[in-house]
């Protein structure tokens, strides 16, 4: 009997299994927060741009472009926050200041940049702008964003055949927070 | 000193609940093992099973996660476990579930030395490795991995809904050899798999913008039959039960097993399960997605009207450099064959 009763101790450690309490419910409390960047815009001017079809200098040329960027139903739900990020080249020979507005399909401003000054020979600005959705809801309404390029008034005008050109390039990253 | 292990024996039994398929190799006395090994060696004259009741079993195994070092009650944040989880994934890491009910068993033994099995089986067989890189993508997006190449490698997976008729024979050569065989006839009545991608997208510092993005050598394969038809989803779970038994998508297959006795105590025994194909021609539909794409961005235009056409461009280019094709032709599927073998030692 004693031995039948030591097999059975040790069958019983050898075949035993055991398993660790689960619970499930922890899923409901997951987020998942990609951070997703991507390039947006780019363009380089040379100060022959800046002369209309009569020889005039403008102060300022203007761009409209569509901006697809919260067309997507999943970025635009869970989106918490959005960076800016432009570099910038001011390869001419005064300030230039560039106003960034974003609009929606009635060209209703939503959200605007503070006007960003690079000053004349600035080869790399840097210029970050951080949107915090929750309290600047409407910029996920975007479908357009309007940039405006303004030259200081120093008095002169550019010379329009300079090569000399001003360079902005761009990128925006996306903070989601989604549940499963 | 008895009660205490008498309780203890009763505690270890009460917490024993189930067990997997592959616990019965080799375990002569259930003629189950015989869809294990064809070459098992038993000893009795015949079997029948009970309809839905002498075959079902079911298993679920994961490689490199497991439900614990998920789901375990221990007080840390999920997100914190998962991100530990995804982290420590290896492209080898997979997960599989395997179902079997067997709706018709039976066998006799023949001429003392042969003995003879039938039956028909309903499986589920799904495998799917972890697609690492594109886990690593969901939850944390391409911005803390500059210059990092996200591959599509790692999105393989196969599923089956079958029916399965069998017959096989086994027969003892000699004191020492059994040798065996099963001839299958696969009835799928669903099958999806996805195998060989390839392709990269690389997020890397740019030349005209801050970033390029690159889509490089896109080669995706997406096979499905029995899902769609007439481009729908079949939503009826009744045409399902009903292509495994003689549907429109038929293969065949065999099993090969075979047990050496080495001493007396000392047995070798092993087998190859479900060598075989399945052609599927109908309620196909396979979709494929291939090539390159460079993204860097959309170059602005002052003074003009073209800037909304800049996106459409990009729509355009997008779709027309990795286009998505789709077609309904035929294809063969293998089955997942399985590898078993023991060495058993009787004392």
């Amino acid at each position: 009997m004693k031995r039948v009763l030591q097999l059975s101790v040790i069958c019983c450690l050898l075949f035993n299994s055991c398993y660790e309490e689960l619970n499930f419910d922890q899923i409901n409390d997951y987020v998942y927060k990609p951070v997703v960047t991507s390039s947006l815009i780019f363009f380089s001017v040379v100060p022959g741009q800046f002369f209309n079809d009569l020889g005039i200098q403008e102060r300022s040329i203007t761009s409209v472009s569509g901006f697809r960027v919260f067309e997507d139903s999943y970025v635009k739900e869970d989106i918490v926050k959005i960076d800016f990020s432009a570099l910038i080249k001011n390869d001419f020979d005064r300030d230039v200041t560039i106003d960034v507005y974003f609009l929606d399909d009635n060209n209703t401003i939503l959200y605007q940049f503070a006007s960003i000054v690079t000053s004349a020979g600035d080869l790399e600005n840097n210029y970050t702008e951080e949107v915090f959705v929750n309290t600047s809801p409407t910029i996920i309404n975007t479908t357009k964003v309007k940039i405006r390029a303004e030259l200081e008034d120093i008095g002169t005008s550019l010379n329009p055949n300079a090569t000399s050109d001003f360079e902005l390039k761009s990128s925006v990253t996306l903070y989601i927070e989604s549940e499963i | 000193m008895r009660n205490i292990v008498n309780l203890i024996l009763c505690l270890v039994f009460f917490q024993i609940s189930a067990q997997k398929k592959q616990i019965l190799y080799n375990f002569a006395e259930l003629p189950q093992t015989l869809l294990l090994n064809p070459a098992s060696e038993l000893n009795y004259k015949f079997h029948l099973g009970l309809p839905f009741l002498s075959g079902v079993s079911s298993d679920y195994g994961s490689k490199g996660v497991v439900l614990s070092d998920i789901f375990a009650k221990d007080n840390r944040s999920i997100n914190d476990k998962i991100a530990e989880a995804i982290q420590n994934l290896s492209y080898r890491d997979f997960t599989n579930i395997n179902t079997q009910i067997e709706i018709l068993s039976g066998g006799f033994r023949f001429k003392d030395d042969y003995y003879i099995s039938f039956g028909f089986y309903q499986e589920l067989d799904a495998i799917g490795y972890y697609p690492k890189d594109a886990l690593d993508f969901i939850s944390e997006g391409n911005a803390p991995h500059i210059n990092r190449a996200f591959s599509a490698a790692g999105i393989i997976y196969k599923v089956d809904f079958l029916g399965v008729l069998h017959a096989g024979i086994s027969k003892k050569v000699n004191e020492n050899l059994t040798i065996g065989g099963r001839f299958k006839i696969y009835s799928s009545a669903l099958n999806l798999e996805s195998n060989n991608n390839t392709g990269l997208f690389t997020t890397n510092g740019g030349t005209n913008n801050i970033y390029t993005h690159y889509l490089t050598d896109v080669n995706l394969k997406f096979r499905t039959s029995g899902l769609i038809e007439n481009n729908e989803y079949i939503t009826d779970p009744s045409s399902y039960l009903k292509n495994t038994f003689f549907g429109s998508n038929m293969g065949i297959g065999f099993d090969f097993g075979a047990t050496y006795r080495i001493t007396p105590q000392l047995e070798f025994s092993g087998s190859i399960l479900d060598l075989g194909f399945i052609n599927h021609n109908t309620n196909t539909k396979n979709t494929s997605v291939t090539g390159n794409f460079v993204f860097e961005g959309v170059a602005l235009e002052f003074n003009s009207d073209d800037n909304f056409e800049n996106w459409n461009e990009i729509d355009q280019r997008f779709q027309d450099e990795i286009p998505v094709t789709d077609d309904f032709e035929s294809y063969i599927s293998w089955r997942s064959t399985k590898l078993n073998w023991a060495l058993k030692y009787s004392f």
